[in-house]
């Protein structure tokens, strides 16, 4: 079930992302090639894109895309890792719930007033309701994380920082000594 | 308060929260504490990222990692490699004027980083390059991206200083080939320091075997520069343009994209982009908050009316235009200090389209400077590096930009040239 | 929030954000307002102005306002058409015959009316601001009569009654960001575009545009509105005080801009660009051309407010 919400939330932002961008490019055949620009093409497309990124905020998150300052987390013991990790995805969840809830309050006020958007009239409602569900998946995220942190065993966190002098001569070797490459890139660690 | 903010974003930090957590949490609860109303945040992170020329980024990270697992990366450094990779810092000159290229098109820093890093940086890594080194060259070398027009800070500047903005674009060459040269220069230093680029000399057939598999990347830069001075695509459009060119040579020529590699280039594309843009929304935020106390205001009045001498107040902007760079994005320092220095730099006889190349260099530092400097971001996005790896490798640049720096400062005439010869 | 008591030693603290730059004469008339403002009240009311954006942008400033976190903003007035589409009638093509109109159309019953339908949202609009006719300019050819257009590429501002506008001429209207304006005229990613003599000039469009069209076909103006329960909480007094500033500091915004547009008509002359002004009978013909958008946003918009703004002279 995890699984698949997750996939599920990965497909949509992905589609949304890959709609948007084609629309841009249908714009600019459309404008160039054909002499008919769309005036409605630069607003919706954005908001695709920007739908499409702020879902996927939740996957880059699981994805441990997003930047973090290691400084002290490289320096302390395995239990102090514990802790930080932990309590780093709980203050994360306390932010996406807050976050939900001023959503929330921004879409319902949306949604009184009735206020549409500039250029084709959608309503900004649904144009801001991307706002809360990026809370939600991203709560949802943060929690996940939390409970796998509070699991995580102290053995695996005692070699959590590879020192990145060692990593990069590991990666180098490593590439060095594979001659068949093609196709390998396919299969990036993200997707494990 | 402002203390609070700083403290608490620190603290957030320290405790290995991700950063667009730190910044958006801290401005919350201090906001919180000034009876803001609340509704407003999410409106602003949006209202934030609801920018066309933002799309840029997205489209270009598409097409960079479309580049780097559909063949054409590989093929177009494998050229480079067969090419140069025998000359000290060969590749990492590539770099360089790549970027200088990119930047003659793009008007983006961050866009000219992800398109030229997400090909050259595995290159570099794999010709022997250090990857912290490859990391802070992409970074800094991608900053020129505002400084050699077109540029999107110096047609803010324009516009809050009523500058010709054709004059402005012009005053940004010769500083921008300045810094393109200064670093081409440390680069072969640092080459001939380390050994880099000691590879085996490829003979004239290997070459141009290489050449001829690499032409359709090499290709793409001409695409993208004819599509915007034809007329067909804007340089936010461009981006696009760029992606779908590869998308259809990786499909038709190489061969090497199949539904399975194009569900992970999306995928990587959408991590990559949404980290990028979440840290821009909460940046914007702490913005917010800033301007709302009028923090950075105060600074710069502060200055205007304390200094009178010309050098010393061009110390102090810079300074200033340095520290507020390293939390806040350029295009707001732009919009928030340039209405206030404006008078005075007429009063003291400063050439305001001078100032310009000035606060430009200054917003190149500002993308390369922790904690908040978006080249950063976007340079550890695509090598998949922590922020720390990319700021040890970009320290070296800052400095090295800082005395550019100095070079345009007391040197007025490397910006004015141009605009004077060049009716 | 954030608001003082009349009779503690707190002053009231009044931020006007707005989107243009402290030069231009909104900017001006907002320093204008906080320094009558805070003269009249004897200090009792603090205005701070932030201009160029800088603290909300155009499509997070009316949010601001009505959440009250600031209490003052002076937008477009195409930025209202969101909560009530009546407010296109400024993009309505040669409905106003003369300045003099605009301002009786705002100042007027019909003008007060509109203002009026904001009051639901928690928004009053107290006057209007002034920007100018807009003029079209393009790279191509001068720009005489409708046909003239067929083929050409505008960048236009967002809003559905100028694509119509442009379509009605058998021309295209693209939506390209403002500041990659200056660049897509440069490359000829779009022929042409629509705007204030004022703006054409201080944007710097004369480098890349060579015809300029005199045709004042449309407007762009500013309303300048204020957070509702604020506004209706201030002490009497102070109000009053506060509407008098506004009075004065809306004759010089109005002053100002009219006559730094008629200055920068001059600059572009200077700058070498050709000009053609229409001529009625010019004119005329471009009215039959676009009547298909009159029948188009005539209901939307209300026939009430069309023909009362026609009326005016
Ligand atoms: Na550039
Ligand atoms: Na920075």
């Amino acid at each position: 079930m995890r699984r698949w919400l997750s996939r599920a939330e990965e497909a949509v932002a992905g589609t949304l992302l890959v709609v948007g961008l084609g629309l841009c490019l249908y714009g600019v055949v459309m404008r160039y090639f054909v002499n008919q620009p769309q005036a409605w093409v630069e607003e919706v497309y954005k908001y695709c894109v920007i739908w499409g990124v702020l879902i996927g905020g939740a996957a880059a998150l699981r994805h441990k895309k997003h930047i973090a300052v290691d400084v002290l987390y490289a320096v302390l013991p395995a239990r102090g890792k514990k802790t930080v990790n932990v309590l780093a995805n709980v203050i994360g969840l306390v932010f996406s719930v807050l976050f939900l809830v001023f959503s929330l309050q921004l879409v319902l006020q949306k949604y009184g007033s009735g206020q549409v958007s500039m250029d084709v009239g959608i309503p900004l409602w649904i144009v801001y309701l991307v706002l809360p569900l990026t809370g939600l998946l991203l709560a949802r995220q943060f929690a996940e994380n939390a409970v796998a942190a509070w699991r995580q065993s102290l053995d695996e966190l005692k070699h959590d920082i590879v020192p990145q002098e060692a990593k990069e001569a590991l990666a180098h070797e490593r590439r060095e000594t594979s001659p068949a490459r093609k196709g390998e890139n396919a299969c990036d660690a993200d997707a494990v | 308060m402002t203390l609070t903010l700083f403290s608490l974003f620190a603290l957030l930090m320290l405790l290995r929260v991700p950063i667009f957590v730190c910044l958006a949490l801290a401005t919350i609860v201090v906001l919180w504490q000034q009876g803001f109303v609340m509704y407003m945040i999410p409106q602003r992170m949006f209202a934030a990222l609801d920018i066309t020329t933002l799309m840029a980024i997205p489209g270009f990270v598409f097409a960079g990692v479309i580049m780097a697992r559909g063949g054409i990366a590989r093929h177009l450094v494998d050229a480079l490699r067969t090419w140069v990779g025998h000359t000290s810092g060969g590749l990492a000159v590539v770099t360089i004027l790549a970027c200088m290229v990119f930047a003659a098109i793009s008007g983006s820093s961050p866009a000219t980083a992800a398109a030229i890093g997400s090909i050259m940086i595995p290159g570099m890594v794999r010709a022997g390059y250090s990857k912290t080194y490859a990391m802070g060259l992409v970074a800094a070398s991608g900053t020129l991206g505002i400084l050699i027009p077109p540029s999107i800070p110096l047609i803010v500047y324009g516009t809050v200083a009523e500058e010709s903005i054709g004059k402005l674009f012009m005053a940004g060459v010769l500083p921008g080939l300045f810094m393109g040269a200064v670093l081409v220069a440390s680069a072969i230093m640092v080459a001939k320091l380390r050994g880099y680029g000691r590879e085996p000399k490829a003979d004239w057939a290997t070459r141009w075997r290489a050449l001829g598999k690499a032409m359709p990347g090499l290709l793409l830069p001409v695409l993208i520069l004819g599509s915007i001075y034809k007329g067909i695509a804007t340089p936010t459009e461009a981006s696009v343009v760029a992606a779908a060119y590869a998308l259809l040579v990786s499909r038709f020529v190489y061969r090497e994209l199949n539904g399975k590699v194009f569900r992970a280039i999306v995928q990587e594309t959408v991590t990559t982009s949404a980290m990028i843009f979440f840290i821009i929304a909460s940046a914007m935020l702490f913005a917010l908050y800033l301007t709302n106390n009028q923090v950075p205001q105060a600074v710069a009045e502060w200055i205007t009316q304390s200094v009178t001498n010309k050098w010393v107040f061009l110390i102090a902007t810079n300074l200033l235009f340095f520290i507020l760079g390293t939390f806040l994005e350029a295009v707001s320092i732009i919009l928030i200090t340039l209405p206030i220095f404006l008078p005075i730099i007429k009063q003291m006889g400063i050439d305001v389209i001078h100032f310009a190349i000035i606060m430009t260099v200054n917003m190149e530092l500002a993308m390369i400077t922790p904690p908040v400097g978006l080249n950063l971001f976007v340079v550890s996005g695509i090598a998949k590096e922590k922020l720390g790896a990319v700021v040890r490798g970009v320290a070296p640049f800052i400095v090295l930009m800082i005395l550019v720096l100095a070079v345009i400062v007391v040197w007025p005439d490397l910006s004015l040239w141009l605009t004077k010869s060049v009716k | 929030a954030g608001q003082g008591d009349a009779n503690s030693g707190e002053p009231i603290v009044i931020k006007f954000s707005h989107v243009t730059t402290p030069d231009s004469p909104k900017g001006q008339a907002a320093e204008k307002f906080k320094e009558l403002a805070e003269q009249k009240t004897n200090g009792r009311v603090k205005v701070e102005v932030f201009p160029s954006g800088q603290l909300y942008g155009d499509k997070e400033e009316l949010e601001a306002l009505q959440a009250g976190n600031v209490q003052m903003i002076a937008p477009s007035v195409t930025k209202l058409v969101g909560l009530n589409p009546a407010f296109q009638i400024v993009d309505m093509p040669f409905l106003f015959n003369s300045r003099e109109a605009v301002l009786k159309f705002w100042d007027g019953e019909l003008g007060q009316k509109l203002m009026k339908s904001l009051e639901p949202h928690g928004i009053l609009g107290l006057a209007m601001w002034e920007n100018g006719f807009k003029q079209f300019t393009n790279s191509k050819r001068p720009l005489k009569r409708p046909e003239d257009f067929k083929g050409l590429k505008f960048r236009t501002q967002a809003g559905k009654v100028l694509e119509a506008q442009f379509k009605a001429l058998g021309a295209g209207a693209a939506t390209i960001p403002f500041n990659e304006t200056y660049v897509a005229l440069q490359q000829g990613t779009v022929d042409g575009q629509e705007n204030t003599f004022n703006n054409i000039d201080t944007q710097r469009y004369a480098e890349v545009q060579k015809y300029l069209t005199v045709s004042n076909h449309g407007r762009l103006d500013y309303v300048v509105l204020v957070n509702k329960s604020f506004w209706e909480g201030l002490p009497e007094d102070i109000r009053k005080a506060l509407e008098e500033a506004l009075k004065e500091a809306t004759e010089f915004e109005r002053q100002l801009a009219y006559e730094l547009d008629q200055k920068s008509f001059e600059n572009l002359k200077k700058a070498g660009m050709e000009v053609y002004e229409l001529t009625e009978e010019d004119k005329e013909a471009f009215r039959k051309a676009l009547e298909p958008v009159y029948a188009e946003f005539a209901d939307v918009i209300g026939k009430e407010f069309i023909d009362g703004a026609r009326a005016l002279k």
